[in-house]
C-alpha cells in the first residue's frame, strides 16, 4: 500500500553532525520532488547533549514535521529514548551498534543495531558515519545502492574525488549491511506532481521579503532563533546594494533601524525575547517621533535566558504591551513559512502608511523550520510608502507642520535632504511643528492623533483583509485559535476532526494590532472556543478576554520547551468536548 | 534631492526655535560655534541632520535649523550612523551631554569610533547633569560634591579623549565654549574628516557646576592648534599632551587620514542615498535568490 507520508529522524549527540545528515536527508527528499516537513531539536550547547532533526516526506504539502516516526537512526541510546513514544508497531530503529542499543520496556518497532562508526571507518574515516547511516536508511526505503551518488558528486566534488568515491563506499557499506537482513524495503509515499517548490526556513523567508519590500538595510545583534536572518541578508544584502550591520546590542540595533528609517530607508532588525525586551524604549521614540521601524521578535523559550533554542510563545504580552507611554502600533504575525514572506512585507508598508513601530511576532518553529513550499505561496505586494512629502518647500526653519493633525492621524512624512522644509522631530511632545512642549492642548491634540493611527489602520483593508486565516465549516460548534507557529499543528488537529466527522474551525490570528475585534468576535461568538498557545499563563486567551470582553475560553498550553503535536492538540480538544 | 540655485547660507538659514538654556549655559556656545562652522561650509541646513540626546544639551537640535532627531537618552550614535548610511549625502552630526556620550550611551561610542562611520560627535561636556538637575557624571572629578554624591563623588572620572585614543579613533579633538572663534575651526574639520570625529566641548553649567566654570578654563588650556611644534598626526604624542594638561587641552588633538570610513569597507555598497533604491528585488537579482535556494521544477 502506498503511503500518503514518511516520517525519519536522526538523533545523536551534538557535534556529530546529525544536523548536516538531517539536511542532506531532507534536501534529496525536496529534490526528489516531495513535499518535505522538519524540525530540529537542538540543544545550547555546541557538543555533546542530545540533538535529533525530524523528517517528514509526503505526497500533500504538510502542516508539521509529523507525530511519529517511522524510521529512527539513532547514534546513542538516548536519541531512541528521548523519542521512544514517538515509535509505532512499524517503525525501524537503525541504532549505532556499538553502544549496546536497546529499545526501552514495551516499545513498539523494531530494533535493527548497525556498526556505523567502523563501517565508515572503513569507508575511509569516521566522519562519514552519517553517510553510513544514509546508506541504511536508504535499504529500508528500497533505494538502489547507487541511489545517492549524484548527490555526492555535487555535494562533495569541491572536495576531491577521493572524498566522494569515499562517501559513496559509505554510503554502500550501510546499505549492504542493512539490505542483507531481508527486511521488506517500507513504500515511499506517492510523489506528488512536479513544481516550482523551494526550500527554506521562515528566517530565511523573511530576509527574501525584506528585499522585496524594498529594505536594504538591516541591523541585529546575534541570538537564536533569528541569526539566520542576520547571517542570510550578510550573504545577499551586498549583492543588491545593501548592508548589513552588526550591532553592538539590540538597543543600538534598533536605534540604528530607526535612524535609517529616519532617513528615508527601509530597515530593519529582529531578535528574540532578550533582545526584545532590550528594544523596549525604542519602540518608544519610533512611535513619539512617528519614524517607521519594522521590529521582528522570534520568540524562544523564556524568561531571561530561558530556553534559548526552544519554542515557545510567552513574549505575546510584551509584544503587544511592552515599552513606556500610550502608543500606535501594529502587530503582524506569520502563520507558516511561507507566511514570514508577506509578513515582513505588510510590516514594512504599515510601518511607513501609519508611521511607528510594528513588531512582526514569529517564533523559534517558524523561524528555523525548513519546509519546501510552492513558489506561487511566496505572495508579493506592491511597496506602499505611506505619505512622503519630498517636494521643496520654502519654509522657515522648523515651521513646517510635521505633525499636522488630520482625519487619519497620518501626517506626510518629509525626510531629510529636502530643501526647506526643515523640522526637527522630538521624543518629547510636541506642537504641529515639532516644538517641545508641556501645554495641555497640543500633548491632547498629539496624542490623540498618534493614537487615531490605530484606528485608520483598524478600517485599511490591506491589514484587516489578512487578519484572520479561517478554516472548517463557519457553524462548527469548536473554534481552534492560535497565532504564529502553532498553525500546522491546529490545521491538522481540524483535518483529522473533520475526517472523523467532528466538525471544528481553525482561527489563525495573522494582525494583532490593530485588534481584529469584530471579525474575532463574529467568530467565537456563542462557540466553545480552545485556545492553543505555547506558553504557561494563556496569554492569547488573555488577550481575547480583554479585548473581547467574554470569557469561558478553554486552553492549551504547552510550555515544556518542546514543539506543540498534533495529538496533543486533539487530545485537548476531546477533553472540551467532553465537558 | 534637486539642487537649489547657489545661494550663500548665512547664520539666519540656521536659526531656529529659541534656546531654553539657562542664561550663561555654555550650550549656547556651542550651538554657535557649530552654526558658524556649517556656514562657514557653505552647507545647506536642509543637507544637514543633527541627532540628539537627552539632557539641557540634547535640545540643540530644536535650536539649529537644520533637521533634526531629539531621540533617546544615550543613543544618538546609533541613529546618527545609520542615517548616514541610509542617505549618504547627508551632513550627519551627534550631539549631546557628558552624561549621554559617556555614561549610559558609552558603548555606542565605542563601536562607533571601531566602526569610523562619516559622523561627526560633539559632546557638551559639562561635567554634571544638568537637566537632571545636578548629579554626578562620568566626567565629574573625584571627590566633587553634587546632589548625587554629598560625601563627594567616589568615583574617578573618565578621560573621554584618552578611551578615544586607546580606541583607535581617527579624529579626536577638543574645544570650549568660550573660544566660539577656535570652536567653529574645529568643528569645520571635525566635519570635513571623512570617518567618525568626537568633539569633547567644555561647556559649563552655570547652574550645577560652578567650580568648573568658564574662568577656571580660561585660565587652564593649553591651545595645540597654537603650538607649531605639536603634531595632530601622531596618537602617542596626543596622549603625551593628555597626560601633560591633565586634559585641559584645546585644539584638534589627533587625526588619522588613513583610517578607512565604514561605506568603504562595505562590499558593494551602493554611495548614494538608498532611499532612491525603495524597490522589490529586481528580476535578475530575485532569479539569483532563487537558484542559490534549493528548487524544483527549474
Ligand atoms: C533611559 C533614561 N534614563 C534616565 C533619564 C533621565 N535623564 C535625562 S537627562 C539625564 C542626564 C543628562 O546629563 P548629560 O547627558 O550630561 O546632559 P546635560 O543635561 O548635562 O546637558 C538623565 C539621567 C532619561 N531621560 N532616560
Ligand atoms: S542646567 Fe546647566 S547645562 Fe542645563 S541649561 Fe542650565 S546651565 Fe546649561
Amino acid at each position: 500500500m502506498k503511503r500518503r507520508d514518511l516520517v525519519w529522524q536522526v538523533g545523536g549527540a551534538q557535534g556529530e553532525g546529525i544536523e548536516s545528515a538531517g539536511a542532506l536527508f531532507l534536501q534529496i527528499m525536496h529534490e526528489q520532488g516531495y513535499y518535505v516537513a522538519s524540525h530540529r531539536h537542538f540543544m545550547s550547547l555546541i557538543k555533546g547533549g542530545h540533538t535529533h532533526y525530524q523528517v517528514r516526506v509526503g505526497s500533500r504539502p504538510l502542516l508539521t514535521p509529523g507525530d511519529r516516526v517511522d524510521i529512527l537512526v539513532a547514534f546513542d541510546q538516548l536519541s531512541i529514548e528521548h523519542d521512544a513514544d514517538k515509535l509505532h508497531e512499524g517503525s525501524l530503529v537503525l541504532a549505532n551498534a556499538a553502544k549496546k542499543p536497546h529499545l526501552p520496556e514495551g516499545s513498539p518497532g523494531r530494533l535493527l543495531p548497525v556498526d556505523f562508526l567502523a563501517l565508515a571507518k572503513q569507508a575511509g574515516g569516521a566522519i562519514m558515519a552519517n553517510t553510513v547511516a544514509l546508506g541504511a536508511t536508504g535499504a529500508l526505503l528500497g533505494w538502489g545502492e547507487e541511489a545517492l551518488d549524484e548527490y555526492f558528486t555535487s555535494r562533495f566534488g569541491r572536495k576531491g574525488d577521493e572524498v566522494v568515491e569515499q562517501n559513496r563506499n559509505a554510503y554502500r557499506l550501510g546499505w549492504e549491511a542493512v539490505h542483507k537482513l531481508g527486511i521488506p524495503p517500507l513504500a515511499m509515499p506517492e510523489k506528488p506532481a512536479p513544481g516550482r517548490r523551494v526550500l527554506l526556513q521562515g528566517d530565511e523567508a523573511m530576509g527574501w521579503g525584506s528585499l522585496e519590500a524594498g529594505s536594504r538595510l538591516f541591523f541585529a545583534y546575534p541570538i537564536t532563533p533569528a541569526s539566520e536572518i542576520l547571517q542570510w541578508l550578510a550573504k545577499w544584502l551586498p549583492k543588491v546594494g545593501g548592508a548589513v550591520v552588526q550591532a553592538e546590542d539590540e538597543i543600538a540595533a534598533v536605534n540604528y533601524a530607526i535612524g535609517a528609517n529616519l532617513a528615508g530607508q527601509r530597515a530593519w532588525t529582529a531578535t528574540s525575547g532578550p533582545g526584545f525586551s532590550l528594544m523596549q524604549e525604542g519602540i518608544a521614540i519610533a512611535a513619539m517621533t512617528e519614524t517607521p521601524v519594522v521590529i521582528v521578535d522570534a520568540q524562544r523559550g523564556g524568561p531571561a535566558t530561558g530556553l534559548p533554542t526552544r519554542p515557545e510563545q510567552s513574549d505575546l504580552n510584551e509584544i503587544l504591551y511592552g515599552s513606556h507611554g500610550d502608543q500606535p502600533r501594529i502587530v503582524i504575525s506569520p502563520a507558516t513559512t511561507a507566511d514570514a514572506f508577506w509578513a515582513i512585507q505588510a510590516a514594512f508598508n504599515a510601518a511607513e502608511k501609519y508611521q511607528c513601530p510594528v513588531i512582526v511576532a514569529a517564533d523559534l518553529n517558524l523561524a528555523l523550520d525548513v519546509r519546501n513550499v510552492d513558489l506561487e505561496e511566496l505572495r508579493r505586494i506592491p511597496v506602499e510608502r505611506g505619505q512622503l512629502d519630498l517636494e521643496p518647500g520654502a519654509f522657515a526653519p522648523h515651521t513646517y507642520p510635521r505633525f499636522q493633525l488630520t482625519d487619519t492621524g497620518v501626517s506626510p512624512r518629509v525626510l531629510p535632504g529636502v530643501p526647506g522644509k526643515t523640522t526637527a522631530a522630538v521624543g518629547d511632545e510636541h506642537t504641529v511643528e515639532g516644538h517641545i512642549t508641556e501645554d495641555a492642548e497640543p500633548r491632547v491634540a498629539q496624542m490623540t492623533k498618534r493614537l487615531k493611527k490605530m484606528e485608520t489602520a483598524a478600517a485599511d483593508p490591506e491589514l484587516t483583509r489578512e487578519a484572520l486565516w479561517t478554516s472548517g465549516p463557519e457553524d462548527a460548534d469548536l473554534v481552534l485559535v492560535g497565532f504564529a507557529g502553532t498553525y500546522g499543528p491546529i490545521e491538522e488537529a481540524r483535518q483529522l476532526l473533520e475526517a472523523e466527522g467532528v466538525p471544528a474551525r481553525h482561527v489563525h490570528l495573522r494582525v494583532l494590532r490593530p485588534f481584529p475585534t469584530r471579525a474575532l468576535a463574529a467568530e467565537l461568538e456563542g462557540k466553545k472556543v480552545l485556545v492553543v498557545e505555547q506558553n504557561a499563563t494563556g496569554q492569547l486567551a488573555g488577550e481575547l478576554r480583554r479585548q473581547l470582553g467574554s470569557d469561558g475560553f478553554h486552553s492549551c498550553l504547552k510550555f515544556d520547551g518542546n514543539p506543540f503535536t498534533t495529538a496533543e492538540v486533539l487530545a485537548s480538544v476531546r477533553e472540551v468536548l467532553a465537558r | 534631492m534637486s539642487v537649489t540655485e547657489a545661494r550663500k547660507v548665512t547664520l539666519n538659514d540656521y536659526r531656529a526655535e529659541t534656546p531654553t538654556w539657562c542664561p550663561g549655559c555654555g550650550d549656547f556656545g556651542v550651538l554657535r560655534g557649530l552654526q558658524r562652522a556649517l556656514v562657514d561650509l557653505q552647507i545647506e541646513p536642509h543637507r544637514v541632520l543633527v541627532v540628539s540626546g537627552i539632557g539641557c544639551s540634547g535640545k540643540l537640535s530644536s535650536y539649529i535649523g537644520t533637521y533634526g532627531f531629539h531621540g533617546l537618552h544615550g543613543r544618538t550614535l546609533p541613529v546618527a550612523q545609520a542615517a548616514k548610511l541610509a542617505n549618504p549625502e547627508l551632513t550627519v552630526i551627534a550631539v549631546g551631554g557628558d552624561g549621554d556620550g559617556y555614561g549610559i550611551g558609552v558603548g555606542h561610542l565605542v563601536h562607533a569610533i571601531r566602526r569610523n562611520v562619516d559622523v561627526t560627535y560633539v559632546v557638551m561636556n559639562n561635567d554634571v547633569y544638568g537637566l537632571t538637575v545636578g548629579q554626578t557624571a562620568p566626567t565629574t572629578p573625584l571627590g566633587r560634591v553634587t546632589r548625587s554624591s554629598p560625601f563627594g563623588s567616589s568615583d574617578y572620572p573618565l578621560s573621554p579623549l584618552g578611551m578615544a585614543l586607546g580606541l583607535g579613533a581617527s579624529f579626536v579633538a577638543q574645544g570650549f565654549s568660550g573660544h566660539i572663534d577656535h570652536l567653529a575651526v574645529i568643528l569645520r574639520a571635525a566635519i570635513q574628516h571623512r570617518g567618525f570625529s568626537l568633539v569633547n566641548v567644555f561647556s559649563p553649567c552655570v547652574t550645577f557646576n560652578e567650580e568648573y566654570g568658564y574662568d577656571y578654563l580660561r585660565q587652564r588650556l593649553v591651545d595645540v592648534d597654537a603650538d607649531a611644534s605639536y603634531s595632530r598626526l601622531d596618537r602617542m604624542a596626543a596622549l603625551r599632551k593628555l597626560a601633560e594638561t591633565g586634559g585641559l587641552v584645546e585644539g584638534i588633538l589627533f587625526e588619522d587620514p588613513e583610517r578607512v570610513a565604514y561605506d568603504e569597507l562595505l562590499p558593494q555598497y551602493k554611495r548614494e542615498p538608498l532611499t532612491r533604491q525603495v524597490a522589490p528585488l529586481k528580476e535578475e537579482e530575485r532569479q539569483a535568490i532563487l537558484e542559490a535556494f534549493s528548487l524544483t521544477g527549474r
